[in-house]
């Protein structure tokens, strides 16, 4: 990472080019350094596989950041607030770019599949911006929309893996459960997003809420015809006052929608850590599963 | 692959029923029958081209054993979609047995009715039957205009009957015929139709055929109709995605030169089991009682290309009063 | 319109604009911002309740995810290959004789890289392009809604 960021530093300035690759929680990189190490992918390969998927995901953070408006990110001034939104988006483009090109050293297959990932991701954003506003989300189609917005890109990292490995792994399918951590990933968010008060979470509670995007929570109380109702009430009062999110907080935790949204997390990391027990290295199933869990119980 | 482009082929433009170009050579079977079931109906509205009403049902109606002998080769030729029409097909005794033996054959059906019959075990059958939607007619928005166009009619009981639908899941859209009565509701009923959560709205121009060639001024105005097709574009805009809402601009008798030149995989069974090539046109080219669906088939094939056929659409542009005769069916 | 005849059409008429549509004035005239979004958002739910099962490709095991027809298609054969009927839209489409075998084998199991390898057998594939072009009929297919995962 430090020496693709230098060789685009002479081209763009040392300044610029840190955004590029700056790392942030690495969540993708070390799923694929755990992941390649108990399918026995040489080292080498797996930190390709790790760079690529960073940057790929910083791609979209930077552009997710001009449409946000935001102007922290991992605790560091983004650069659409520093020097506008024009800049921002060119370093992602850069990003994206960068990803293709380490997924190009892992041979042409490998930027074929990252080209369909990049294009699930920005589809699954659009329809993500599209559906604010709709209450007609089923669990399905929360976890389709989940499944191409952070799933593929972990996708992704698990077909190549799996491509890249020596042993026998079909029983782990690296895929899935690389889709299944992404879309995890998403559901936990989506459960923060409701718990976690300002100071921890870095932003405003309810925020999905506020702009009109049912998430799994949502996703539960809709469904049960005995919360619906008020559901839709409370929903229907946000859209007047932005107020009125805190009711809507307390209504999913009293109602136990966070709860049963809690619980299909832990149906998902089940599926996972029953897929990562089949990893054919044993000495690092341990770690993945730990990784896995320790995702997982990002404090909800 | 022979060529790639040519492993798909669309059906045709959008803004029509693309079935209308779907017609490949050598198809063995119709994709679609329309099957008026019964000519008996409980309502005896103005626009009627059919000439449905009380007591209209024909003397021959298909029996229940000659009904079944063409659902038998329905589901053998595989004909994925069949439309029970009437009159009103609620009215037929067997109805809801026709409905059950197609669903159990995994062929779409839909139901198209006037809607006084959508009672809570009626829902619940054609949902438990796989009812692909059920049209209903509802053309106004209000009780008034709609009683005008279908004098005994209750609205509101329609309207209940889609929500027993919607509530049982089962699709549902709606039909709307204009006439200088109602016309001028469309907008609304759009509005109404997409709030009662149908899928679908349907529409076009007046055919004068039936009672509505009889009625006099009943057909809505150059200016009128001008007004609703302004409508209807914006509608149809409006709801786009949400609910489809298709309407046929084109007089009959475009209609019907069109469709001569593109026939359509439909054909529509009358009440008393002989074909016809197409509702707007008088030709029958077969019967269900003594031939089989593929003899019609082909005979309906051969029937779009004959010269009397090609004659009567000549003529119709110039002499729309020809439809008034499409009741005495010509035979092919 | 494709680009040779656009570009034709461009330089005689002096008019740089893309389609028919995107030229007159039509266009979007009548069309309030917050409408088309709308209307958006009415096909985005309609598109993603049909892509669900994209998910659900985590909870049941690869390979087993069958790609079948979608709700409302029926497939039927014919002499000439088969036709899909989309009984919602009323749209047909024909397929030919290899087209209709690349379907017959995703209902049959098959997935999206194992047809190629299933219907060499059964084609002379000089260009070397079937499991490619197999590929993108079932990409197209599905972009037309016609099958589901």
């Amino acid at each position: 990472m430090q020496a693709r960021a230098k060789r685009i530093s002479g081209r763009v300035g040392s300044a610029l080019a840190e955004h590029v690759s700056r790392p942030g929680k690495m969540l993708r990189a070390r799923f694929a350094v755990q992941v390649g190490a108990a399918l026995g992918v040489a080292p080498g390969k797996t930190e390709t596989v790790a760079r690529a998927m960073e940057l790929a995901h910083n791609a979209s953070l930077l552009h997710d950041d001009c449409v946000d408006d935001a102007s922290l990110r991992r605790g560091l001034p983004t650069p659409n607030s520093v020097y506008g939104s024009t800049v921002a988006l060119l370093l992602g483009d850069i990003a994206f770019t960068q990803s293709l090109e380490e997924a190009l050293e892992l041979g042409p297959k490998a930027v074929e599949r990252l080209v369909s990932a990049a294009r699930e991701m920005a589809i699954g954003e659009l329809q993500e911006e599209f559906l604010r506003g709709s209450v007609d989300v089923t669990l399905e189609s929360y976890m389709g929309v989940a499944a191409r917005k952070t799933g593929a890109l972990f996708e992704w990292g698990g077909l190549t893996l799996s491509d890249l490995s020596p042993l026998e792994h079909a029983a782990a399918d690296p895929a899935r459960l690389g889709s299944a951590l992404g879309i995890l990933l998403q559901m936990v968010d989506d459960i923060h997003d409701y718990t976690l008060t300002d100071a921890v979470a870095g932003k405003e509670r309810a925020k999905d809420a506020k702009i009109g995007r049912v998430t799994l929570p949502g996703v539960f109380a809709l469904a049960d015809a005995s919360r619906r109702g008020r559901f839709l009430e409370l929903w229907a009062a946000l859209r007047r006052d932005p107020r009125a999110a805190s009711d809507l907080a307390r209504f999913l935790d009293e109602s136990g929608s966070l709860d049963e949204a809690r619980a299909e997390c832990r149906k998902v990391v089940g599926t996972i850590l029953e897929l990562t027990r089949r990893l054919p290295v044993r000495g690092e199933v341990d770690e993945v599963a730990e990784f896995v869990s320790a995702m997982a119980e990002r404090e909800f | 692959m022979a060529s790639r482009k040519d492993a798909v082929k669309a059906g045709g433009r959008a803004s029509r029923a693309p079935l209308e170009e779907a017609l490949a050579p050598g198809m063995r079977a119709p994709l679609y029958i329309g099957w008026q079931l019964t000519n008996a109906c409980d309502l005896a509205c103005v626009h009627c081209i059919e000439e449905s009403g009380p007591g209209r049902a024909f003397k021959d109606e298909l029996t229940r054993e000659q009904a079944f002998r063409i659902l038998e080769q329905i589901k053998t030729e595989q004909v994925p979609y069949v439309a029970f029409s009437g009159g009103e097909p609620f009215l037929h005794p067997h109805f809801l047995e026709l409905a059950a033996f197609l669903g159990d054959a995994g062929v779409s059906l839909k139901v198209e009715t006037n809607g006084r019959h959508l009672t809570e075990a009626a829902a619940s059958a054609l949902r438990d039957h796989g009812v692909r939607a059920v049209q209903v007619s509802l053309d106004g928005a209000t009780p008034e205009a709609y009683r005008k166009v279908r004098p005994s009619g209750d609205h509101a009981r329609v309207l209940a009957g889609i929500r027993l639908l919607r509530s049982r899941g089962v699709e549902v859209e709606v039909n709307f015929v204009p006439t200088r009565h109602n016309v001028h509701e469309i907008g609304a009923a759009v509005d109404l139709a997409f709030s009662e959560g149908v899928s679908g709205f349907y529409t076009g121009r007046l055919i004068l055929a039936g009672h509505a060639a009889k009625a006099r001024d009943l057909a809505p105005t150059q200016e009128q109709y001008d007004a609703f097709f302004a409508c209807l574009k914006a509608k149809a805009q409006e709801y786009k995605g949400r609910m489809t809402v298709r309407y046929h601009e084109l007089g009959i008798a475009q209609e019907v030169r069109y469709r001569m030149a593109n026939p359509a995989a439909l054909f529509v069974i009358l009440p008393d089991g002989r074909v016809k090539l197409l509702n707007a046109l008088p030709f029958v080219c077969g019967d269900l009682r003594e031939q089989s669906l593929t003899e019609v088939w082909k005979a309906f094939l051969a029937g779009w290309k004959s010269p009397r056929v090609a004659d009567f659409v000549g003529r119709l542009e110039a002499d729309p009063g020809l439809l008034q005769g499409l009741h005495r069916w010509i035979p092919l | 319109m494709g680009y040779a005849d656009l570009i034709r059409r461009a330089w005689r008429t002096g008019r740089f604009a893309a389609s028919v549509r995107s030229s007159g004035k039509k266009g979007a005239a009548g069309v309030r911002p917050g409408e088309s979004r709308g209307s958006i958002r009415g096909e985005m739910e309609e598109i993603v309740r049909r892509e669900s099962a994209d998910a659900l490709g985590f909870l049941a095991p690869r390979g087993e995810g069958i790609m079948k027809l979608a709700p409302f298609v029926k497939f039927r054969e014919e002499k000439f290959g088969a036709v899909l009927f989309e009984t919602r839209s009323e749209k047909v489409f024909t397929l030919n004789p290899t087209a209709a075998d690349v379907v017959r084998e995703l209902l049959a199991g098959a997935s999206e890289g194992e047809i190629g390898e299933r219907l060499k057998g059964r084609y002379s594939d000089p260009s070397g392009r079937l499991a490619d072009e197999a590929k993108a009929l079932v990409r197209q297919l599905r972009d037309k809604g016609l099958i589901a995962d």
